[in-house]
């Protein structure tokens, strides 16, 4: 009787061991089916063909549902798509089978940096380039995000590392340019959105950008032959008109600056500024009643709109309403405009 | 030559007007001048608006307006006309529409530099009101040139206080102050003269003079040929104010009068009086809601001399009063009177030097509230005409200097009788602006606060990606995994008997479609090989190895695990001794007959093979049936079968004295008899090695 029970337990245990090494080469055969499927979805998507490399990462999948890359790539394409919620997904199903993929990290960041949640994108895209994902495009967008969040001189370095990697990555010239005008360096700034403009002429917000710097710098001109590139490069360009207006308006040229806010208005009802900027045009010009019609438009488009008040209240004060000039720039204050302090009491 | 002050009875005719026209030299039109040769049209009917023109030019300063409007109808007619340029420009220079001076003007001088003996004097007047300060310093200079030394003895031509005046106007100009000037509408100003607002303390009504033309009021003033002086009143309603009134009570007198100031009860009102001992100050009072006739006031106050304005500090106690009276210290001067202990007005005094001036003060004005003073004069630093200035009084009783009001309340026309309320938000005063309607306007100032900041706001796309994001920026390509797709059969080949490995055993892979070997491969020392094949399926094997039998087998590779990419095939092979036997599994017979089918060449080859590489060995080839039929029949097959072999290896070159065959019928099966499988095995073709 022992010696049967022992050689059941053998033959069992033959039978399991073989069993287990039946099911890990069962295992290995479905990925590697499931690799050769994701690489002719690869090769699909290099070709631009994402609708097939779609259905063959989803054929992947099928046969081995852990597969992290299919899932990654996948999100990709939905993003291209636009299916921000099924990317979400899938991002996040990569990350949680293949915690090093690094590129899934920098998909979700490039996510969270679509939703505004700068710090996580931050947080996302720093994961990516730590675990290998060393893309310019990595360091490019953690520059964005570090912009963002107004941490300007990260923002330099991670711009000068994307360009270190691609030297012709126009984008993170106009970007570095940008930190650079926000950390004072207005020269600096000058000369990387020339090196944008000459990487890719197509940026017009390079011009606007420069012709801002200029404007900085003292080159009035300059602006403004800068502003009038960039809006002949792209009519519509409304921020360039408005711009191009307050450099004519700082110039007291304030015919051609209140031509450019209207045509900024023109371009875009519903932009705030602008209205403000005619505006304030319009009290230079001693139209009062004008300039008041003016702001009234840009504190109904934008109620908080702090300066617009400011403003309005200086319109009314010349049209000899003193009562709503003094409201005007009690809101002013309410809305963080400390200078109108002087002026309510001057009310009083 | 001299600017004449003339003592008037108006309370207000004095003005920077007729400073001005009191140099004018009356030309005349002169018909030669003014007709044109080849111009016969037209010229008939001009010359009687010259004409026209002329008369009431002559009149004064009143009918300048009508005569302004006939020399402007006959310029159509010849618009060359030195003679009558002047007269336009002088009748402009004299408007509220000064501004339109010195275009005639100057033609006037192109065309004639000697038009006029003052010319230069009206130019330069005509750019003092335009603000054009350097031209008219550079005219006054020129005027003041073009008299001899003798008559700059005699006379005084005024022009030093001028020049001063346009100095002090760019100062002023180019430091202006903060306010909102507005005229306070046609339904209340005229086109005359309307000036001296004094609002009410108690009620929304407001009192002013006018000299405009009034229904039973014709008679002009011989001084200046305009309308006499009137007080109307006009009510307040929200921001207007409503159209005026003129005063009919016992406050109307037939002469000049002008409302001067309402006590701060408002049961008093002060009243200038052109009629009253050669100009005096009247008050009435309040009984049942109605004013009782006005009377002078106090005989310390008044004299046979013109006294004007007056102003009461805010408890009655002092009085400040504008007179010509002797102690002046040049033309209108401020005095100053208090009560005393019994609540009598003190002698009066001159304010003095630090207020008054060799030129005309008027206007006083005292600030309801504050220790304010205001007052205008031709003098201090007045940019031209009256401008007002303001002095204020500190705690010792000093007062301080006085402070012009500023551009734009002040211009190089007259601006006075302001009327700071209470609030120092806003005053009222009369001054001559380019958008009055006549002569002198009133108007309300509205105080701003300091100058405020403009908030400009430029807003710029900082990050080209949010300006219009390259979606694909972010897309990154994605790279190819590596798969290892290859497959290899392994395994060992050993010795049958031994079981030890045999090396440099050769393996042979045919694909059986194909019939070609795909894949070769060798022992090692071990007896181990591995051989790597293009997929999982069945194969033909060959192994052959020195010193051994060969071994050929279908190798059902379909049916076997893969392992670590490997299938796993091991093979045994029997040494060449005498006695070995093989059986030859691939020789295949047609049926029932010896002959060899042609897919028995490979077998047959590898026979032949095997005895070229051992030329020593010698074979029996045997042949083997079946037990189905008669047993000689078997034997004579199966012996036919093995001759048929033999045959074949002696036409492959073998020494037919190596090999021997013989059939053994169904004498020595290998299987079952019973079974058709193993049958099939009976019928073969074996060889056995007789000798090494």
């Amino acid at each position: 009787m022992k010696k049967l029970s022992v050689t059941l337990f053998a033959i069992l245990l033959v039978f399991s061991s073989f069993s287990q090494n039946s099911i890990e080469e069962e295992l290995k055969e479905l990925q590697k089916n499931a690799k050769l499927l994701f690489n002719e979805g690869v090769r699909f998507a290099k070709e631009g063909d994402y609708t097939k490399a779609h259905l063959k990462f989803d054929e992947a999948l099928f046969i081995y549902p852990e597969f992290a890359n299919p899932y990654l790539e996948r999100a990709k394409i939905k993003i291209l798509n636009q299916e921000f919620d099924l990317a979400m997904n899938d991002v996040a199903k990569a990350i949680e089978l293949n915690q090093n993929l690094g590129e899934a990290f920098y998909v979700r960041g490039y996510m969270k940096l679509l939703m505004k949640d700068y710090q996580n994108a931050l947080t996302d895209f720093t994961h990516s380039i730590q675990k290998g994902f060393t893309e310019s495009e990595a360091y490019y967008y953690r520059g964005l995000m570090n912009f963002e969040l107004l941490d300007y001189n990260s923002a330099l370095i991670d711009f000068t590392l994307a360009i270190d990697k691609n030297y012709d990555f126009a984008y993170a010239y106009n970007e570095r340019a940008s930190a650079k005008r926000m950390l004072g360096d207005h020269h600096g700034a000058i000369h990387d959105y020339k090196q944008a403009l000459a990487y890719d002429s197509t940026i017009v917000v390079a011009y606007d950008n420069r012709a801002s710097c200029k404007i900085k710098t003292g080159d009035f001109q300059g602006a403004i032959d800068d502003f009038t590139k960039a809006v002949k490069k792209d009519p519509e360009y409304y921020l360039a008109f408005n711009n191009r207006g307050n450099a004519y308006y700082q110039m007291s040229n304030y015919d051609a600056a209140l031509r450019d806010f209207q045509k900024a208005i023109e371009l875009n009802k519903e932009y705030a500024p602008a209205y403000n900027n005619s505006g304030i045009t319009k009290i230079k010009m001693e139209n009062y009643l004008g300039a008041e019609q003016d702001l009234d438009k840009a504190i109904g488009i934008d109620p908080e709109y702090a300066e617009a008040y400011m403003n309005r209240g200086y319109a009314r004060e010349f049209l000899g309403k003193f009562p709503a000039a003094c409201a005007d720039w009690k809101m002013a204050r309410e809305l963080g405009i400390e200078e109108a302090e002087k002026y309510i009491t001057e009310c009083e | 030559m001299k600017i004449i002050k003339t003592t008037i009875l108006s309370l207000f005719i004095f003005s920077a007007f007729t400073a001005t026209l009191s140099a004018q030299e009356d030309i005349k039109i002169k018909k030669s001048d003014f007709q044109i040769e080849i111009k016969e049209v037209g010229f008939n009917e001009a010359w009687k608006h010259v004409k026209k023109g002329e008369k009431l030019y002559s009149e004064g300063l009143g009918t300048f307006p009508q005569a302004l409007e006939h020399y402007l109808k006959a310029y159509k007619y010849n618009s060359d006309c030195a003679s009558l340029n002047y007269k336009i420009g002088v009748c402009y220079l004299a408007s509220d529409k000064f501004y339109y001076a010195a275009e005639y003007l100057e033609k006037a001088y192109l065309k004639d530099n000697n038009i006029a003996r003052d010319i230069h004097y009206m130019l330069a007047r005509a750019y003092h009101f335009n603000l054009d300060f350097e031209n008219a310093i550079e005219q006054y200079k020129a005027y003041y040139s073009s008299f001899s030394v003798k008559e700059l003895e005699k006379f005084d031509i005024g022009v030093d206080n001028y020049i001063k005046q346009c100095k002090y106007g760019q100062e002023l100009v180019n430091n202006p102050v903060r306010v909102i000037i507005n005229n306070l509408s046609e339904r209340v100003n005229s086109e005359y003269d309307d000036y001296n607002p004094v609002l009410h303390p108690k009620e929304d009504i407001m009192y002013f003079t006018s000299r405009r033309e009034t229904e039973g009021k014709d008679r002009r003033y011989e001084g200046d040929n305009k309308f006499l002086e009137n007080v109307f009143t006009s009510e307040q309603a929200g921001e207007l104010w409503r159209k005026p009134k003129l005063l009919e009570n016992k406050l109307d007198s037939k002469g000049n009068e002008s409302v001067l100031t309402i006590s701060s009860d408002g049961t008093k009102i002060y009243l200038y009086n052109g009629d009253e001992n050669g100009g005096d100050i009247l008050v009435s009072e309040l009984k049942n809601g109605n004013w009782k006739s006005p009377k002078g006031i106090s005989n310390k106050i008044l004299s046979k001399y013109k006294e004007t304005t007056i102003a009461f500090n805010n408890d009655g106690s002092e009085l400040f009063f504008v007179s010509n009276r002797p102690g002046t210290i040049g033309g209108m001067d401020i005095f100053y009177s208090k009560l005393d202990e019994k609540s009598k007005w003190t002698e009066p005094m001159n304010m003095g030097a630090a207020v008054n001036t060799i030129y005309d003060e008027e206007g006083v004005y005292w600030h309801p509230k504050e220790d304010k003073l205001y007052f205008s004069s031709q003098g201090h630093n007045s940019m031209g005409g009256f401008d007002v200035f303001v002095i204020e009084r500190n705690e010792n009783g000093m007062w301080s200097n006085p402070e012009n009001l500023g551009y734009p309340i002040n211009t190089p026309n007259d601006d006075i009788f302001f009327k700071m309320e209470e609030s120092n938000k806003q005053a009222y005063y009369s001054s001559v602006r380019d958008n009055g309607f006549g002569g002198k306007d009133l108007y309300k100032v509205i105080f701003l606060g300091e100058e405020k900041e403009l908030k400009l706001k430029t807003e710029d796309i900082f990050l080209a990606w949010n300006h219009k994001p390259i979606e694909d920026l972010f897309y990154k390509k994605p790279s190819e995994f590596k798969v290892d797709t290859a497959l290899f059969m392994a395994g060992t080949v050993t010795d049958s008997k031994t079981a030890e490995g045999i090396n440099f055993a050769k393996i042979e892979v045919i694909d059986l479609e194909q019939s070609q070997v795909i894949a070769t491969g060798l022992t090692d020392t071990a007896g181990n090989y591995q051989i790597k094949i293009p997929k999982k399926k069945d194969y033909g094997i060959e192994v052959t190895a020195k010193d051994y039998l060969f071994f050929v087998e279908i190798a059902a590779l379909s049916q076997k695990q893969v392992v670590d990419s490997k299938v796993t095939a091991n093979f045994q092979l029997d040494k060449i001794d005498v006695g070995a036997k093989m059986i030859l599994n691939n020789i295949f017979f047609e049926t029932n007959k010896a002959t060899i089918k042609e897919e028995s060449t490979a077998e047959l080859e590898r026979v032949a093979k095997l005895l070229k590489e051992n030329p020593t060995i010698r074979l029996e080839i045997s042949g083997h049936t079946d037990n189905v039929g008669s047993y000689r029949a078997n034997q004579k097959l199966s012996e036919s079968r093995a001759k048929s072999v033999v045959d074949y290896l002696i036409e492959q070159g073998v020494g037919a004295g190596r090999l021997e065959y013989k059939g053994y019928s169904f004498n020595q099966p290998v299987a079952d008899n019973n079974t058709e499988e193993g049958r099939a095995q009976n019928r073969r073709v074996e060889f056995k090695v007789l000798s090494k």
